[in-house]
Parts: C-alpha cells; structure tokens; sequence
C-alpha cells in the first residue's frame, strides 16, 4: 500500500513539473493550459511532493517492513526521533527531502517571479526539480519494495543517531536549493537576452538565504565530527566536508557580485557566471558524496548507476548553463571599467579570490578521483596543501575585507584622507601588532597574520559601529548585517588560528587513580570503567574526574565506548569538558585485562569562539534580508 | 587617453594579470604535488622501495594473532597483510573503533630505515556496508582466497 501510494505521488508530481516548465518562453500564455495560476500549480506541487515524503516519513515511524529501504536502515528499536530523520540518513530518502526542500523554495520563489522574465526562472526550476524526480523515481528509488521475508530492520548506523547530524542534511539542502534560483535567473536572463539587471535583488536575496543556511549545516557537520569521530578535530579537509564548502565559497563569491549590481549595476556577467557556478559547485557536492566515488568516513555506500545519474544531471544543468553562458552573455550586457582602489574595485579582487579558493579545493577534491578513475593509482591530498594554499589566500581576502568596506563605491580610496579619518584603529592595529611580536605565536606565521589581521578587524568594526551611532546613517540595517557577517568571519579566522598553534594531545595508558594532562590548568583522573546495556547498544562509560590546577574538582567527564549489536559497530563517544572558551576532548579506547585504559587527551582552545562565530555569520546574512517596509 | 593608450593600458593590465595567475596557479600546484599522499598495499609497498621517511598510505587486513598490545606505553605492534605480503605496523595511541583481527584498516604514516611502519593515524571500516574503494580490491582478493579450495 504504502509501495503504491508513494510511487504514485511521485509520478503524479513528475507530471506537473512537467506542466510548470510551460512557462519556458516558447508556451507562455499559449491556450488554456497557459492560464492555469503558475503560483497555485506550484503549490499543488508542493502539496505533492509533500504527502509523497510523509508517506515515507511513516513508513519509517511504523517501521513497515515491506519498503526495502525501512529494513536496510532502520529497526523498531531506534528511539522515534531517529525513526523520523532516519527517513533521510540514506541515499534515497535525502534525494527525496532535497527535492521536497527544492520545491518548497520554488513555491516561495513563485510568489517573487513577476513578468516573462519570472516565469521562465521559475519553468528552469522546475525542470532542476524534474531531473532530480525522475532520478529519485528511477535509480533512487525510496519505495522500493522488500524482497526479503524479514522480521526486523537492520537498523540505522550509530554514527548517524546525533542530532546534529539529522539536522545537518536538511539544512545542507535548504542551501543548495536556494542556489537553485539564482541558477535559474541566470539561465532565464540568457535565455531572454535580458539586460536591464533587475534579477539583482533577488539574486543576493537567495544567495544570501543559500549562504546562512550553508554556514549552519557545515557548521552542524563540522560540530559533528569534532564530538563523534574521535580525533579532536573539527575540519579534515576531507572530501565529503569540501563537497559543502566549495558552494559556500561560490556563494560568498555571489552574494558580494550580485550586491555590486544590485547597487552599481556592474559585473552582471561575472555574477551571471558565478549564478551559474554557484549551483554547478551544490551539484558537483551532490554527486561526490552520493556516487560513492570519494574515500571519506563521510560517504555513502552506492552503486555506480547512481553516480552515472548525478553525474548527467550535473553535466546537464552545468554544461548547459555554461555553454549558453558562453554564447550569449557578452552579446547581452557590456561590463564597465573598473576605478582603482574604489569598493567596486575591492570587491572585484574578492570575487577572483574566492574562486581561486573554489579552485583550490576543487583540485584537491578532483584529482585523486581522477587519479582513481583513469590510473588505477589511489591518491589522497594532504592537510598541508589546503592549510598552506587556502589559508595563505583567505589571509590576503581578510586584509581586503577590512579595507573594503571603508572605501567609497566610485571614488579611489585617498591614503592621506584614509590615514586621517581612521587614525584611531590604525594606531589599536599597530599596537595589537607589537604586542602579538612578543608572544610565542610568532613562530606559526599564518597564526600570526591571521590573529593580527582579525583583531584588526574587530577593531576597525568596532570603529564604525562608534561613527555609526554618532552619525546615524540611513542604511543601519546594511550596516549591521555587515558588522555581524565580516565580524564573524573575523573572529572565525582568529579562533582557528589560535587553535591551530596552541592545540595539542596527549596519548597515555592509565590505570585507576591515575591522571592524564597537557597544561597546568586541569588534570583528569581516571577513577572507573562501568559497562552498562541501553535500548540499542552496550555502553562502556568510564569515569574521570576534573580538576583545576590537579587539587579541586570542578565535575567529572565520561567518555564512552558504545557497540551497537544489530548493525555490528562500535562508535566512541568523546567526553568534552569546556571551559567559558576552551575544550579538553577524552577519548577512551581499549582497556587491558589488568585495568589499564588506552587514553587521549586533546586540548582545543577557541571551540566556543568558533561555533559563535559561524552563527555570527549566519546572522548576518539573514539581516541582509531584512526589508524596509517602503523598498 | 587616446585608444592607443587604452589600448596599450589593457595590454598591460591583461599581461600583469596572467603573470600573477600563471605564478599563483604554479605555486598551488607546486604545494599540491608536495602533498600528495599514495595509498599502497603491502605488497605494492615492498615493490616500489618507498623511501624512508615519506609520508603514505598502507591499506590491507590486520593478521589473525598478529596484535602485540603495550599496555603499559599504549603502543600496539600489528601485522597488515594482504594475503601476499605482510607489514608491520607500530602504532602510539587509542586504537579505532572496531580494530581486531581480520578488519580492514588504512593506516598513515611513515616507513623508517628498518623496514618498520610507524602508523600516525589508523582508519578502521566504521559501517559494514561502507567500504573505502582502495580498500575493495584488497578485501575482494581476501574473498576469492577464502572461497579457493
């Protein structure tokens, strides 16, 4: 029953993209079919897609047996919030949930489309949802029916039950399909030779929402992995986690193009091009994880089929893009010269460093599967290289970015004027420099630059919110989306740096009472190992205590080490014990059969600065959407 | 400014541009091939004489009654095979989840003049359905030796 119904919603919505991609310029306004409210159809859609994904969801929550897919991931002893998300811990289901969020962001973006120019983004849209439907109606199919007889499910892999990780996918998805619309702008400005600009709005609108929620869920993803995989750390430049990163990056790229148009109505070609980039990079992620083609802890079991899918999916919507990019853009718009040191100027660089950094990961992420693929010869790409190469790039962007906003869009930013009107943070700055000379961290040169560079930051934002308030300018609300974005990024940079250089681990064997630490301000005692049963796993949970300065005890912590039966896996749980800005991380493995237990301690200062910083972020981009009643 | 200058202004500026590009695309790639890590199996290993002190991979099974655990120094000594040829592995530290005999592990590290692996980091198979795709040959070649007579 549940088989029929779902496969049918699927069909059902199948047909009525293909009725929403009437609104490609050739069959507007043609007949009756013409007539038929594009914003209501669109809700149907939804509508559609909605109950299709419910059924699922259901099926999951009752765990019925006779959808192959409930019994490959999931058992009726999972606790019901891992029942639901479980829905999309694997392959076919999150194709179904990113093509539901797709056509919840096509819904919303029915109502903003106006004119030819609207409906034919929105047709675009919807053929983007027809490709991704067809795919999850034929190779990915989530209502595939059982063809074992079986009693119970096999349960869903232990690393997944975390909710940082049901969230992470959904917000992942909200992302990347809002970078569908700018995508679909973009095609529907080439396809109708449109000059006249006015997609700019809405083209930084999107990028912006596609960028805050992409700051959440790889900072979600991100937090995962610090808690669950056991290393400490929080960012591996693994494969999967730069699949996500390369459209934050192209996204950035975008938001601060499109901005330029918006207001200058230069650069439409380039943002055009990164419109089309942007999404190609949310694609290129989708087939890297799901064609299981990537080594990494993070990937997917998949079969070939699939990727070849994707992968024409990909082919289609970016080739295509970019060949009508290619042979229509520079008949429809003409870019304009560009005035030295103007803020036009400035963000011109960040779009060339931003895609040199997409470029960077690009090519780490590309040629070992190249490698793979053509010579047989497995490759992995080092942490060093992205460490040296992206971090020496986005230190140069970060000496921009401050520079950037204090610029005036048409006039060349004057030294002398500049020296004057911002001699206080200028001096703050230089003092902040002398005073960095004489700490340790000198001997980590991008620590040093890049804790220099945003404290430098800080104080120049901490400058203009004091002008601000004095001056009371028109656009505050510009302006604070800004303070919270760049500022973000400010204290992201020097979190990571300080992290970098000051973070350190210690491995030790320890028996009772003994203790395991890295500096003067806390010691962890090992105290006892206990073995308990849960609902779905055994749980070894051993116990240290915390204290500061080794004399008073300020709590205990307790990693653990859990073996899950049914799925035939273990998974450690670290134990992180914080203080207001820091993190010591305990991981416990083995214990011997005299007792003595096989322990790591790591010590990762800024952790809370870190996350702080990715909402900061996020905050700013959704100020950025904010809207004066009168615009 | 004449179109001649302008011109000659652009031709400059296009020049400058693809100088610096040219530099930076060269010093990426250059930091790139410097940290290329290659996976190898033990057999592959003994073949290519790597040299002492390179930073790689080592992909294979861990022998059945090969683990020497160190309590005391959280030191673990294995053996990685795969059923051609065997390596040894020295490795500080706790140990990944699901290490035993006969699980498929990736480990990073260095070869020292001895012949003795010291493995930095080890990376056991987390999911029964996952399999990491260097990994498969190896794991595909154990089956094929299984089911031999």
């Amino acid at each position: 029953m549940t088989i029929l119904l779902g496969n049918a919603l699927l069909v059902f919505a199948l047909l009525l993209c293909l009725l929403q991609m009437r609104f490609l310029r050739a069959w507007q306004g043609k007949g009756s079919l013409g007539r038929l409210s594009f914003t209501g159809m669109q809700e149907v859609l939804f509508g559609l897609i909605t109950a299709a994904f419910g059924v699922l969801i259901y099926a999951f929550i009752v765990t019925d047996l006779s959808l192959l897919l409930v019994f490959q991931h999931s058992s009726a002893l999972k606790p019901l919030l891992y029942r639901i998300t479980g829905s999309w811990g694997n392959h076919e289901g999150s194709l179904l949930l990113f093509s539901w969020i797709l056509s919840v962001v096509l819904m919303v973006f029915s109502t903003q489309a106006k004119e030819a120019l609207g409906k034919t983004a929105l047709a675009t849209g919807n053929a983007v949802l027809l490709l991704f439907l067809l795919y999850v109606a034929t190779y990915s199919n989530p209502f595939a029916p059982n063809p074992y007889d079986v009693a119970m499910g096999m349960g869903l892999n232990p690393l997944l039950q975390d909710i940082a990780l049901a969230i992470h996918p959904p917000l992942l998805y909200v992302g990347y399909a809002a970078l569908a619309v700018p995508y679909a702008l973009a095609i529907a400005v080439l396809l109708q030779r449109d000059s006249q600009m006015v997609w700019a709005p809405l083209m930084h609108s999107w990028s912006a929402v596609s960028l805050g929620f992409l700051t959440v869920g790889i900072g979600l993803g991100s937090w995962w992995a610090y808690r669950e995989l056991g290393w400490g750390g929080y960012w591996f430049w693994d494969p999967v986690e730069n699949a996500s990163l390369l459209p934050w990056l192209a996204g950035v790229a975008l938001f601060h193009s499109s901005l330029v148009v918006k207001k200058r109505k230069q650069f439409p070609v380039w943002t055009l091009s990164l419109a089309i980039a942007s999404f190609a990079m949310a694609l290129i992620g989708f087939f890297l994880v799901r064609s299981g083609i990537l080594s990494s802890v993070h990937s997917f079991a998949s079969a070939p089929e699939r990727g070849l899918f994707l992968l024409g999916i990909f082919a289609l919507l970016a080739g295509g893009g970019f060949l009508l990019f290619a042979l229509r853009a520079p008949q429809i718009i003409r870019e304009q010269g560009v005035g030295l040191f103007t803020r036009t100027s400035f963000l011109y660089l960040n779009n060339i460093f931003f895609l040199t950094l997409v470029f960077t990961v690009l090519l780490g992420v590309i040629y070992p599967i190249l490698s793979q693929v053509m010579a047989e010869k497995p490759i992995s790409v080092g942490g060093p290289y992205y460490n040296t190469v992206f971090n020496g790039i986005a230190l140069v962007a970060l000496l921009f970015m401050i520079i950037a906003p204090l610029s005036h869009w048409t006039q060349p930013l004057a030294l002398r004027s500049f020296l004057r009107t911002h001699t206080a943070p200028l001096l703050v700055s230089a003092v902040l420099l002398l005073l960095l000379l004489f700490t340790p961290i000198t001997a980590a040169p991008y620590s040093f630059i890049g804790s220099w560079l945003g404290a430098a930051s800080l104080v120049f934002i901490a400058y203009n919110i004091r002008r601000a308030y004095e001056q009371k300018p028109a656009s505050l609300r510009v302006l604070v989306s800004l303070w919270c974005g760049h500022g973000g990024i400010a204290l992201l940079v020097i979190a990571i740096a300080i992290n970098a250089f000051s973070g350190a681990e210690k491995d030790m064997a320890l028996s009772r009472g003994e203790k395991i630490s890295i500096n003067e301000d806390y010691c962890f005692v090992y105290n006892r190992n206990d073995i308990t049963l849960r609902k779905n796993y055994i749980s070894r949970q051993a116990e240290f205590f915390v204290l500061k300065e080794c004399n008073a005890q300020r709590g205990t912590a307790t990693p653990e080490v859990r073996t899950y039966p049914i799925e035939g896996t273990q998974t450690y749980e670290s134990a992180i014990f914080k203080t207001l800005v820091d993190d010591y991380v305990l991981v416990i493995g083995n214990e011997s059969p005299e007792g003595v237990l096989s322990t790591k301690l790591y010590y990762r200062p800024m952790m809370r600065i870190i996350w702080l910083a990715a909402v900061l972020i996020a905050l700013g981009c959704a100020l950025s959407l904010i809207r004066r009643k009168k615009e | 400014m004449s179109r001649v200058k302008r011109r000659y202004k652009r031709l400059v500026n296009v020049l400058l541009l693809l100088t610096s590009m040219s530099i930076g695309v060269y010093l990426i790639f250059l930091q790139f091939k410097d940290n290329l890590v290659f996976f190898y199996t033990p057999s592959e290993l003994a073949q290519h004489h790597i040299a002492p002190g390179k930073f790689v991979r080592i992909g294979g099974i861990v022998k059945a009654g090969s683990i020497i655990s160190n309590s005391g120094e959280n030191t673990t000594i294995f053996a990685v095979t795969d059923e051609v040829s065997d390596l040894t592995l020295h490795y500080k530290g706790v140990l990944p989840p699901m290490f035993r005999e006969g699980q498929g592990v990736v480990a990073e590290g260095e070869l020292d003049k001895q012949g003795v692996f010291t493995a930095r980091r080890l990376l056991t198979k987390h999911d029964e359905n996952y399999v990491p795709p260097e990994m498969e040959a190896v794991l595909k070649a154990r089956e094929q030796q299984g089911n031999a007579p």
